[in-house]
């Protein structure tokens, strides 16, 4: 069995400690300095804000204020500084004075007002540069590291799901598996639909990849530690992304990680231990014996589901002097699934280093240094197939639980283990040619290298039980250039300017490796050498560059309204060499209503209004080699070289291009205690690429992509905050979030509807529906099946047909089943906060509007292993089973038969209890009397309980069976329950302190 | 000053002028930066070099290996269509294979149609690459061998599926496909002849033999009537095979991971999916009463979930086993076949006991047409287990498999499978 190798690479290992202990070298403070202290607290309740930021504007010098909401800012230069205020859910102050005179310290209070809607929330948008939310048109959500501080959550993929609206992302139930993220549905019917993830303005690697065709798939995001994130912004759309260029249709995920700041070394530990428990929905095996005339049970499952173990341990310091900040992390994360051998750890480290070279010349330097590795459950489709499949009355010595394709035990020997080093390194240069004007240069390189082991030792398998080895290397590199210049301008008064201009090159390479042998002569062999045959060699390269310039500029009048064109062009690798360059063009405008001195809805209680809209374009390109003919080389005869068509090729292709529109309003009401944002947004992508057949007697059986399709979407998303209730002891905050997307292939350019994938998946791309319905043939309703040799007659099941409904000619009738993508989601949450020492916080997510297609009872059904069909096994075959009872049976099988694969789609709404957090800040006598400073104890849970009408085990809208797909079509076959395990629930124990 | 003052108007010239000289120049940077996104492809050969000498090899392998893909995957479900071969589990396009359900979509056979059409494309692309690669195509041996595969590719397409079309034009009949076929093979006889490759010559003659044969029982069951003649053209044809060489044979070969047996790998590797079926299993030969070894398997693996026997084929006992195209056995079985029909039963007799002797059986000695014609059945059945001959013989004497519905037994025993939906939805034939 291979062991997962957790170490870190002994040079970057070294490197890092080596800076870690440079950077944690006291001394670097200047002379000559004061210090700032005070208190921040609410206005209305005067109860302490903890957490707020406390900023001395232009200095990089801040705190961050405790349990009793006091803050001190040390090494605070002598002279007059102006002060910023900053907490999620308050206004911002801003531009308040205070004079420091060297070696004094000087106390300022602040007072903060609720606001659910806060329109100074600076945001970077596709130009770069940080931006107030006021001045955008479009929507950018985004999610806080103190959100994320108290959240029971185990990877980055929890930090999103259910705090951005119009994210769908569902993972499975196999500890370490990622799940896809959508944004406002699917983009692309042909390529990838993940959204491209930018940390801190380099690009990473947002593929996903499968373990070998298990259930498990791994996504790049999750490698990252959550605890280092300082704020996530979710840019949805095409109007939103246009900057972004080629690539960003389906939207960019922007990471912001933690920074130094100026002052002493400040520590901070984190432990998190979580337990995993399998919810109870893998149902007993039930099999009926023709011989013994008996029902039998039993419940593999039971001696091998465990209880799981989440642990993670946090460490970073950040601190520093005005010339110099440091943030340095260091992470180790390890986790047991609910499955035997199913495991995942994470080790990783961050450096980010700030420089203030001169007034005008500063510079930051990144490092992230992450090994991740997975261990997927064996075999293929996981042990919950093995579980579910085992006939008690097959038991013998070679299969202890009558197994059908392999012993679990056997099984549990196999190990498939993903090892992912995912480095990062960049480095940013700002330089301030004059006020207002900055240049920025950043240059960052991504490199991921992955490798995939699986081994069957020899014997343990009664499939493959000779052995097999089976190696895959991946390793893909991502090389970022991004230049702009923005410069801010008051052209009068009342009328500013921001104009940038700016470019960005990306260099992606990808390679990868696959060698798999079998047959190996003793168990003592696990390397490849030992293997006697070559089932799989292969070698696979391509490299993508795209680059592009934009222009942008932006008037504000009198800071509430805003007015912003811009454009961006783009080339790009991967476009047919007839198509040059391709433009994006977008337009935005936010104005902020309710700051007009016509305003006067303040005393009805409603004190903001902005109303907002934006209009861009997007583009996603094709793969790296959709445009050339190709053959394949192959040794097909006796190991002697051959060649294969592959790819048709056509010269013309080009980027699909997405146009978006969206309209927005904000408001706030009852001095900011209620805050609505409510967006409706239209899209559209043409020139989709769509894959057209040619004909397999003309020689190319891979579909070649054209730029022939059109597909619409189109959606609202209304989110709500109240602080519901104030009280100096006690505060208590709710939220909710709806969204509801309509999507439908408009034009698929004369191409005929097809299928997505094979066997029991029906999902579709067809003209007139949402990608990935199901459409499929069902039981005609006249005559859905026939007995043959009479209902009186009737012994088993194979004598019971079922009767597809046909079309005029006399072909299957395809009907409408349902889509595979969730049309409208629903979060709902509610923070209680009881005196400065407790709160409560509690998170629902639901989704709906779609089907599960339940594979699994079907396939269980069909071997007669539910307690259904055995019973219905057993009485057919009892000759005292009267015919009444055998057409009441032929009925009940005949209209839900295992051949009528819609007959299994179930409707897949669900709302999950999703989080609860109850957290205990440790006053900070006793806390700082065992030696630290700020702690907070936490207990909660995740995902405690899921409501549905589904009847399956996986849990719905996580798909289990489309691991092993490409990825565009796993963005489609999403509803698909396949022996995948059930969402584990987790008991969350966290502690959280600084020193 | 005047200078300062030219400065200060050129700062004051405005934002938007700046924005489009800035992307003016950039616009010039991109155009001007010609093979800024060249991208080499290191993994595929491009079309253009095709044309290139150094490919004459690959070239010539490529007819065999394109054609493989598709055999084995038709013996694999076309055994199961017939009676040698079944499947016990729950996929739906693999059971209506079983029950003769063939819907206009079932993924099984659709894979077979695509890969074998491809494969006949190939092989015939390949060809017309060869003859204009090689000196002396006339005379050239990999040219012969090319024109035998591309026969090879026809003779299975019109043997597995009801229509056959060729280039995106409208599909052809089997009959007509095996005319082609026949063609084809003498073409590969005559180049191989001259080429002096005797093995390819005369497996070229036996599947002229073949499709004669195959014509023969298109006519009876399909229009045109029987016409004896065709069976005396593929009586003298596999004549001529076997005086060229008495002990021919040629395999289409697999070198995993680039090709596979999948028979194996369907039917040998612990799946418990698709098997032998039971009735072929420890198979008696009916003369001498023993087992007879032409129809390997294991002992009984396990039962199915369903309570059916499950064995193991090992006809093919790994990834890499060929599997026979053509080989002398059915020259043989073809005249005994046609001695049969003309009433020569001693003839008949000792064709059959030449096959028999090879698979080291005694003789069989009958001067009685019921017997002789139940052994010769007996002998193809068996000779040609797992070698796309089965389900072929079931319709051409109307052999209704066993496990065939009532609702598609009524369809009768002559139906092959349709044309893949890939080629009716991109041929513009059927579109």
């Amino acid at each position: 069995m291979v062991q997962p190798n957790f170490s870190l690479g002994r040079r970057w290992g070294g490197l890092l400690a080596a800076i870690f202990l440079f950077l944690a070298t006291p001394g670097l403070m200047a002379a000559q300095t004061g210090t700032i202290t005070g208190r921040v607290v609410d206005r209305t309740s005067l109860a302490p804000i903890v957490g707020a930021q406390v900023i001395v504007d232009g200095m990089n010098l801040g705190s961050l204020t405790n349990g009793s909401g006091r803050y001190t800012i040390q090494n605070v230069p002598a002279g007059s500084h102006t002060m910023r205020v900053v907490h999620i859910g308050f206004r911002n102050i801003t531009g308040q004075t205070v004079t420091v005179a060297g070696g004094a310290t000087v106390t300022i209070d602040f007072e903060m007002a609720i606001s659910t809607i806060n329109l100074d929330e600076i945001v970077v948008t596709g130009t770069g540069a940080p931006t107030q939310r006021r001045q955008l048109g479009q929507t950018i959500s985004s999610v806080t590291a103190e959100e994320l501080a108290l959240a029971p959550i185990a990877n980055m993929s929890d930090a999103l799901r259910g705090r951005v609206p119009g994210l769908v992302s569902n993972p499975m139930g196999e500890s370490g598996s990622g799940a896809p993220i959508r944004l406002r549905g699917a983009v692309s019917l042909t390529q990838s639909n993940s959204p491209i993830i930018y940390v801190d303005g380099v690009r990473l690697d947002n593929s996903m990849q499968s373990m070998g065709g298990t259930n498990l798939a791994t996504n790049r995001l999750d490698d990252l530690n959550a605890g280092d994130i300082e704020r996530v912004e979710v840019i949805k759309g095409a109007a939103a992304a246009t900057l972004y260029g080629t690539e960003a249709s389906s939207g960019v995920i922007q990471i912001f990680t933690k920074r130094g700041q100026v002052g002493e070394p400040i520590y901070s530990y984190e432990i998190t231990q979580q337990a995993l428990k399998m919810p109870d929905r893998i149902s007993p095996v039930f099999a009926y014996s023709p011989a013994n005339r008996q029902i039998a049970t039993s419940s593999p499952g039971d001696d091998f589901i465990r209880t799981g173990h989440h642990q993670n341990y946090n460490m970073s310091v950040r601190g520093g002097s005005e010339g110099v900040q440091y943030y340095v992390s260091g992470r180790f994360m390890h986790e047991t699934g609910t499955l035997p051998t199913n495991q995942v750890g994470n080790r990783s480290g961050r450096m980010a280093l700030d420089f203030q070279h001169s007034e005008r010349l500063s510079s930051k330097l990144d490092v992230g240094i992450i090994r991740n590795v997975a261990e997927a459950p064996q075999p293929f489709w996981g042990l919950v197939g093995e579980f579910v499949l085992a006939n008690p009355w097959n038991v013998s010595e070679l299969r202890p639980y009558g197994e059908l394709f392999n012993t679990i035990r056997g099984a549990i020997a196999f190990s498939n283990v993903q090892t992912t080093d995912n480095n990062t390194l960049s480095g940013t240069v700002n330089y301030q040619w004059i006020d207002g004007l900055t240049s920025r240069v950043t240059i960052g390189y991504n490199q991921v290298n992955q490798s995939v082991v699986q081994f069957i030792p020899v014997g343990a398998g009664l499939r493959d039980s000779d052995g097999v080895r089976d190696l895959t290397d991946r390793n893909s590199t991502a090389f970022t250039v991004d230049v702009a210049t923005n410069y801010v301008r008051n052209v009068t008064e009342s009328i500013t300017s921001t104009t940038t201009v700016g470019g960005q090159s990306f260099w992606e390479t990808l390679m990868s490796k696959r060698t798999g042998v079998r047959g190996f002569p003793s168990a003592s062999l696990n390397t490849l050498r030992g293997g006697s045959t070559v089932f799989a060699v292969d070698e696979f390269q391509e490299e993508v560059i795209n680059a592009g310039v934009f222009a942008q500029q932006q008037f504000g009048f009198n800071n509430r309204l805003f007015l912003t064109v811009g454009l961006r062009m783009d080339g790009n690798s991967a476009f047919g060499e007839n198509f040059g360059l391709e433009t994006y063009p977008k337009v935005g405008a936010s104005w902020v209503v309710s700051d007009h001195n016509f305003w006067s809805f303040e005393s009805m209680g409603w004190d903001l209004l902005r109303l907002r809209g934006a209009f861009g374009t997007s583009g996603l390109q094709p793969g790296a080699f959709d445009a050339q003919r190709t053959w394949r080389p192959t040794a097909l005869v006796s190991n002697d070289p051959a060649v294969m068509p592959e790819n048709l090729g056509n010269p013309d292709l080009k980027p699909e291009r997405s146009t978006e529109m969206e309209v927005a309003a904000e408001m706030g009401f009852f001095d900011g205690r209620l805050g609505v944002e409510a967006v409706y947004w239209s899209q559209e992508t043409s020139d989709a690429l769509l894959p057209v057949q040619s004909a397999p007697s003309l020689g190319f059986l891979n579909r070649q992509l054209q730029n022939i399709g059109r597909t619409t979407s189109s959606g609202i998303e209304i989110s709500t905050i109240l602080a519901l209730l104030q009280r100096p002891n006690f505060r208590w905050d709710l939220n909710a979030a709806y969204t509801n997307t309509s999507q439908e292939v408009v034009d698929m350019g004369g191409v005929a509807g097809f299928r997505l994938a094979g066997a029991r998946r029906l999902n579709r791309i067809q003209e007139g529906y949402a990608p990935g319905a199901i459409l499929a043939p069902i039981a005609d309703p006249r005559n859905p099946y026939t007995v043959s040799g009479g209902i009186e007659n009737l012994t088993g099941v194979n004598q019971i047909s079922p009767n597809l409904l046909k079309n005029a000619a006399g072909a299957d009738s395809l009907v409408y089943i349902g889509d595979a993508l969730p049309n409208w989601t629903v979060t709902l949450g509610t923070t209680m906060s009881l005196g400065s020492n407790w709160s409560l916080r509690t998170m629902f997510s639901g989704e709906g509007g779609f089907v599960m297609s339940n594979e699994t009872e079907l396939i269980r059904t069909a071997i007669g292993l539910t307690e259904r069909a055995a019973n219905i096994h057993m009485e057919l075959a009892d000759p005292s089973t009267s015919t009444d009872r055998r057409r009441q049976i032929a009925e009940e099988w005949g209209t839900k038969h295992p051949n009528v694969i819609s007959a299994w789609m179930e409707d897949g709404t669900y709302l999950r209890w999703a989080e609860l957090t109850l957290t205990y800040k440790v006053p900070q006598e006793l806390s700082q009397r065992i030696g630290f400073g700020n702690t907070t104890v936490s207990l909660g849970g995740r995902n405690l309980a899921l409501f549905t009408g589904y009847s399956g085990i996986a849990d719905p809208g996580s798909s289990s069976a489309a691991t092993s797909d490409t990825e565009n079509i796993r963005d489609f076959v999403s509803n698909i329950d396949y022996f995948g395990a059930p969402v584990a629930r987790r008991l969350v124990f966290s502690l959280r302190t600084t020193r | 000053m005047l200078n300062m003052k030219s400065h200060t108007r050129r700062s004051r010239m405005g934002v938007p002028k700046r924005v489009l000289l800035g992307l003016t120049a950039s616009m010039f940077f991109l155009g001007a930066c010609d093979g800024l996104f060249d991208v080499d492809n290191p993994t595929n050969i491009l079309d253009q070099d095709l044309a290139d000498p150094q490919l004459l090899r690959a070239l010539s392998n490529t007819p065999q290996g394109a054609v493989s893909i598709g055999y084995a995957g038709g013996i694999q479900h076309g055994e199961i269509v017939g009676d040698a071969a079944t499947h016990v589990s729950t996929n739906t396009a693999w059971l209506e294979l079983d029950a003769g359900v063939f819907s206009s979509f079932n993924e099984a056979y659709e894979g077979v149609y695509n890969t074998m059409a491809q494969g006949r494309w190939v092989a015939d692309d390949a060809t017309r690459r060869l003859e204009e690669l090689v000196a002396n195509p006339s005379t050239d041996a990999r040219v012969g061998v090319a024109y035998f595969w591309s026969g090879v590719a026809r003779t299975a397409l019109a043997s597995l599926f009801e229509e056959i079309p060729f280039d995106n034009n409208p599909p052809q009949t089997p009959a007509e496909i095996y005319r082609d076929a026949i063609e084809h093979f003498q073409k590969s006889a005559q180049i191989s002849a001259a080429a002096g490759d005797a093995m390819t010559t005369a497996a070229a003659l036996g599947q002229v033999a073949r499709s004669y044969r195959d014509l023969y029982f298109e006519g009876v069951h399909y229009g045109g009537g029987a016409s004896p003649q065709l069976f005396a053209q593929a009586e003298n044809f596999a004549r001529e095979a076997l005086s060229v060489r008495p002990d021919y044979l040629v395999n289409v070969n697999y070198a995993p991971p680039g090709s596979t047996n999948t028979v194996f790998t369907a039917y040998s590797t612990g799946s418990i999916y698709n098997v032998m079926d039971a009735g072929y299993a420890n198979r008696m030969d009916p003369v001498s009463g023993q087992r007879d070894m032409r129809i390997r398997h294991n002992p009984r693996l396990t039962v199915s979930s369903d309570g059916r026997d499950v064995y193991e084929q090992q006809k093919y006992d790994n990834r890499s086993s060929p599997i026979p195209v053509s080989r002398w056995q059915e020259s043989e079985l073809i005249i005994a076949e046609h001695r049969f029909m003309q009433g020569d039963y001693e003839a008949a007799v000792n064709h059959i006991n030449r096959v028999r002797s090879a698979a080291q059986l005694s003789n069989f000695v009958s001067s009685e047409a019921a017997e002789i014609w139940e052994q010769l059945m007996y002998e193809r059945e068996t000779e040609f287990f797992l070698e796309m001959r089965r389900w072929q013989d079931m319709r051409y004497y109307e052999i209704m498999p066993p496990r065939w519905i009532p609702a598609a037994q009524a369809l009768g025993v002559h139906r092959r499978w349709p044309v893949s939906v890939l080629e009716r939805g991109s041929n513009p034939y059927y579109r």
